[in-house]
């Protein structure tokens, strides 16, 4: 018994050396957790509202259309992901707590999303979730000679702004590693 | 209020040391506020998973609602302009329920009879999951709001300590939403974005958050109404005694009795104070039942309502008897060590009027201060002991009757578990007698025990999960303690040279030393005030 209380007292000694871990959903977790991210334009923003007998009257969600890359194989793509919460008309809708900006989801912005199949989002909705919602989603800007993934601080997947040629990379190698966890 | 001194770890509690204040500012706003007609709140209960409604514990500063109800309620009046009651009823937090400091109440209402539209102001599961996304809050604020829990989450509760997500400190963040807040950039806020862990650590609001209920509805005014007590005086007839109130024309909010209406609050208009305004005698409308009363004066301004105070109407109904008895013990099992000082044990039976002593497994229960409470003749409550004996253990009262008994099963701690001291929260400590630390789980088992300054949350994944630590970067390993046969192990800490003021915190990682299995579970976190 001394040797197994030792054996976990080492461990945990170790992890108090270890640098502060607190779980969060940073790049790794978001890759681990999702089906796919594209590099993509919104081409397309679409609001509807359900109205269901279990979970409820005026559900309200918004599906954006992406038209763009896979960062994880590359392939060209056009996929729709969809969160709770929007407005059909200036008057109907609601705003969603959780819901990324307007700002963020304008048809023409170039963004970076994270999404997984979800066949439920409440009120038998079933589509790719943009994951986390807000924090699914990124824009870019375009600088002289390459596209910048605008970070959003702490806690997110994507903190800091990064290159999109350096975020590809950083998706590649989290892939090889979980591969090889596997 | 979450306590948010910042330490730095050392190589024992004795030697930790203050380096830095909190930080705030990181707050945001939404645009709007809640109106006096939208303070109302309620829950749909609709929470499929078994701990979503487990916590069946009453508690007189929540009277009439367990379970989901009244994590919701917990919850919803963190951020009211003062302490609930006495703010107790959630153990974890050390400073009570009720920390915003601003000119806003929430008037609980109960449950509602479905989930209503988006601007209902009622609390409920939404099924399936949206990727990440644990709740949301849909608003168009100065109209209420909704706020639905994705069923993909298990959902907890407990007042103590979550094992699945913390259905209270969820709420705490999407109730901050409907009052007006958006997201804060500081960390440690409630309102910050992402929650780590079971989401606990978001049921204190930290000072940043605070400050933002505050930007939105002023500083609590000084002439705002305010309850400080609730008196029965018999019958349905009650006095609300405070400060503050008006001498004509007050308005009490009653939560509704029973399920259903519509919101509002039951109220009755017209009402005097006396006493230059710091008493108002009436008798309850029959449509109010437990729950909280507030005081509203005439006028519109969020500062014109009081804070919620919680009151329960029960007619009690003694049935006439004759004999000197214990008929029955609640709860009839408990365990070995229960963490705080919320350990309550009724007998109920008859001829307890004169009641002097009780003893518990052969141990009188202190008599200064008192630790027993005569209800009346037939019901009598006190504060279990920790005691070291399993299985049936004796309890026994003496009184002007004579001698009478019972036993109440005691078994291992359920859920690992912790106690400082009495159990106090906080404890008080300090250099001159050695505390106590007595760890409580299953015998054999061994109960890794940590100490820090700061409660912030330590997880390592597939390891252990502290509510303490700040990420492990403020935290000491005390020691590693086989529980003996009766589940529980006790240490005493000798301290001495600390800051006065300065609050320990104190876990334990409960390791099964048989089956090895992780991550190991965590016991409640007991709370130190060192004094001197």
């Amino acid at each position: 018994m001394k040797k197994r209380i030792a054996v976990l007292l080492a461990l945990a000694l170790a992890a108090a050396a270890a640098p502060a871990q607190i779980l969060r959903l940073d790049l790794d977790g978001m890759i681990e957790r999702t089906d796919n991210a594209v590099f993509a334009e919104i081409v397309d923003r679409h609001v509807f509202r359900v109205d269901d007998p279990i979970d409820g009257p005026e559900l309200y969600y918004t599906t954006l259309t992406l038209r763009g890359r896979s960062l994880m194989d590359d392939t060209q793509m056009t996929v729709r992901v969809t969160y709770p919460g929007g407005f059909i008309s200036e008057t109907e809708g609601v705003w969603n707590s959780e819901a990324p900006t307007m700002d963020d989801t304008r048809v023409g912005n170039r963004v970076v999303a994270f999404y997984k199949w979800s066949d439920n989002l409440g009120g038998r909705v079933a589509a790719n979730a943009l994951y986390t919602s807000h924090g699914g989603i990124y824009r870019t800007v375009e600088s002289a000679d390459q596209t910048v993934v605008m970070g959003r601080g702490n806690g997110y997947a994507i903190e800091n702004n990064v290159k999109l040629t350096d975020l590809r990379s950083a998706i590649a190698h989290i892939q090889i590693a979980q591969k090889e966890a596997k | 209020m979450r306590a948010r001194v910042l330490f730095t770890g050392a190589a024992a509690c004795a030697a930790l040391v203050l380096t830095s204040p909190e930080e705030t500012g990181g707050y945001s706003l939404l645009g709007g506020s809640l109106s006096l007609s939208q303070r109302d709140v309620r829950i749909f209960n609709n929470f499929n998973d078994l701990t979503a409604n487990d916590y069946t514990t009453e508690h007189p500063e929540w009277p009439g609602y367990t379970g989901a109800e009244q994590a919701i309620w917990r919850a919803v009046m963190e951020w009211g302009s003062e302490l609930h009651g006495s703010g107790g009823g959630d153990p974890t937090q050390i400073d009570g329920v009720g920390n915003g400091g601003a000119n806003f109440d929430p008037s609980w209402q109960g449950n509602a009879t479905g989930i209503g539209t988006s601007n209902s102001n009622i609390h409920s599961g939404l099924s399936g999951g949206s990727g990440g996304v644990l709740a949301y809050c849909e608003t168009p604020i100065s109209d209420g709001w909704r706020i639905r829990y994705y069923e993909s989450w298990i959902w907890d509760d407990d007042a103590t300590w979550p094992t699945g997500t913390d259905l209270q400190g969820i709420g705490v963040h999407e109730y901050g939403h409907a009052l007006g807040l958006g997201h804060s950039s500081f960390g440690q806020a409630t309102m910050f974005a992402t929650a780590s862990g079971s989401g606990i650590g978001q049921r204190s609001i930290s000072s940043d958050d605070a400050e933002g209920v505050q930007a939105i509805y002023g500083v609590k005014a000084v002439d705002k109404p305010r309850i400080t007590n609730v008196i029965q005086n018999g019958g349905s007839s009650i006095t609300i005694q405070g400060t503050n109130f008006s001498n004509s024309n007050n308005e009490l909010w009653f939560t509704k009795t029973g399920t259903g209406g519509n919101g509002t609050p039951i109220k009755m208009g017209g009402v005097s104070s006396s006493n230059g305004g710091t008493e108002i005698t009436i008798n309850v409308p029959g449509t109010a039942g437990p729950g909280d009363v507030m005081v509203k004066v005439p006028g519109s301004s969020h500062s014109d309502l009081s804070n919620g105070w919680p009151w329960s109407y029960e007619e009690e109904v003694l049935v006439p008897c004759f004999d000197y008895v214990i008929n029955e013990v609640v709860p009839a099992q408990i365990g070995s060590v229960v963490p705080g000082n919320d350990q309550t044990v009724e007998l109920r039976g008859c001829g307890f009027t004169g009641v002097t002593s009780i003893l518990v497994d052969g141990e009188p229960l202190p008599t200064f201060p008192l630790t027993f409470t005569t209800i009346h003749d037939q019901r009598i409550q006190f504060q279990m002991p920790n005691v070291t004996t399993l299985g049936m253990v004796d309890i026994e009262i003496n009184g002007v009757n004579g001698t009478t008994t019972a036993q109440i099963e005691v078994v291992p701690a359920p859920i690992p578990a912790l106690e400082l001291g009495e159990g106090n929260v906080p404890e008080t400590i300090n250099s001159f007698a050695p505390s106590t630390l007595t760890m409580g789980g299953q015998p054999g088992n061994a109960m890794f025990l940590w100490g820090s300054i700061v409660a912030e949350p330590s997880d390592v994944p597939g390891l252990f999960s502290l509510d303490i630590g700040d990420g492990l970067t403020n935290i000491v390993l005390i020691g590693a303690y086989i529980l003996d046969g009766s589940g529980q192990a006790s240490i005493s800490l000798p301290l001495s040279g600390l800051p006065f003021g300065l609050l320990l915190y104190f876990q334990g990682i409960e390791y099964d030393t048989v089956s090895m299995t992780l991550p190991a579970p965590e016991t409640n976190v007991s709370t130190g005030f060192w004094v001197f």
